[in-house]
């Protein structure tokens, strides 16, 4: 799991230290943006398993 | 009713944790190795490779990048701009911190649930599985900003401390704070969720 984050964030560096891209305030912005959201979902993915888990313990 | 129980979830994870001294080591002596391992990583190659890697186009092209986004630094030496490059992307590497903190605190967290049979006392209470999963996040989350923050603050001491304290205003841009204050915070909850999820389902212990 670690890996879904650390990957992408080694990505960054390596998009900005060859200067591919650079993160602008504009940027970084819109980065957090996207982060947040994908917050969200993985937020209502977790729900979903953790209520899954709540069934079976009920069915106990 | 959802703060009040998110608070006491709060409460309930910072109390467990402030008595696990492995957890304690985790979110303060990781980090610093972190940050040292920057700090060493950086003066490494200005010392020994900062000349030959100049001469590189690729970072040829990000230094002409660099003097696009930043026009100060073009008073700068060339040697000097690319320490400022370099410097530059230890926002980027300090997201590594929340990432472990939260990841590890999640699979902590979720784990010894399980194993102490709480999980499923929790489960079957008022709370809701958001609020119980927010609360958790944020009781990770807080601490991991704050290490974040302290984390930064010795990596500003270290590069004042190796003699480029004059390069310290030209790193410290907007893009710095908004990845110190928002980005962070937002990797540390996914963080938590990830690990979450990677704890959750299908193993029981």
């Amino acid at each position: 799991m670690a890996l879904v984050i650390i990957l992408p964030v080694l990505a960054l560096i390596g998009v900005q230290v060859t200067g591919l891209a650079w993160f602008t305030p504009l940027l970084t912005l819109i980065l957090a943006l996207g982060i947040s959201l994908v917050d969200i979902l993985v937020l209502g993915v977790a729900v979903g398993l953790f209520q899954q888990e709540s069934i079976v313990v009920k069915w106990h | 009713m959802t703060r009040r129980r998110i608070s006491n979830i709060l409460r309930k994870e910072w109390h467990v944790m402030s008595r696990d001294i492995n957890n304690a080591l985790l979110v303060t002596l990781a980090p610093l190795l972190i940050v040292g391992q920057a700090i060493l990583f950086i003066w490494l190659v200005d010392r020994f490779g900062g000349e030959t890697m100049v001469a590189n186009p690729i970072f040829q092209t990000a230094l002409e990048k660099l003097r696009e986004v930043l026009p100060l630094v073009a008073g700068l030496t060339v040697g000097e701009q690319f320490q400022v490059l370099l410097l530059s992307q230890f926002n980027l590497y300090l997201l590594l911190i929340p990432t472990m903190i939260a990841i590890s605190f999640a699979t902590f967290s979720i784990v010894d649930e399980k194993l102490s049979g709480s999980l499923e006392t929790l489960l079957v209470t008022p709370v809701r599985i958001w609020e119980l999963l927010l609360g958790k996040a944020l009781s990770e989350a807080v601490p991991a900003l704050v290490i974040t923050w302290v984390c930064a603050g010795v990596f500003i001491l270290g590069v004042v401390g190796l003699g480029w304290g004059q390069l310290v205003s030209m790193v410290l841009t907007p893009s710095w704070f908004i990845f110190l204050f928002l980005v962070t915070l937002a990797v540390a909850l996914l963080g938590f969720m990830l690990g979450a999820i990677g704890s959750s389902p299908g193993q029981r212990c």
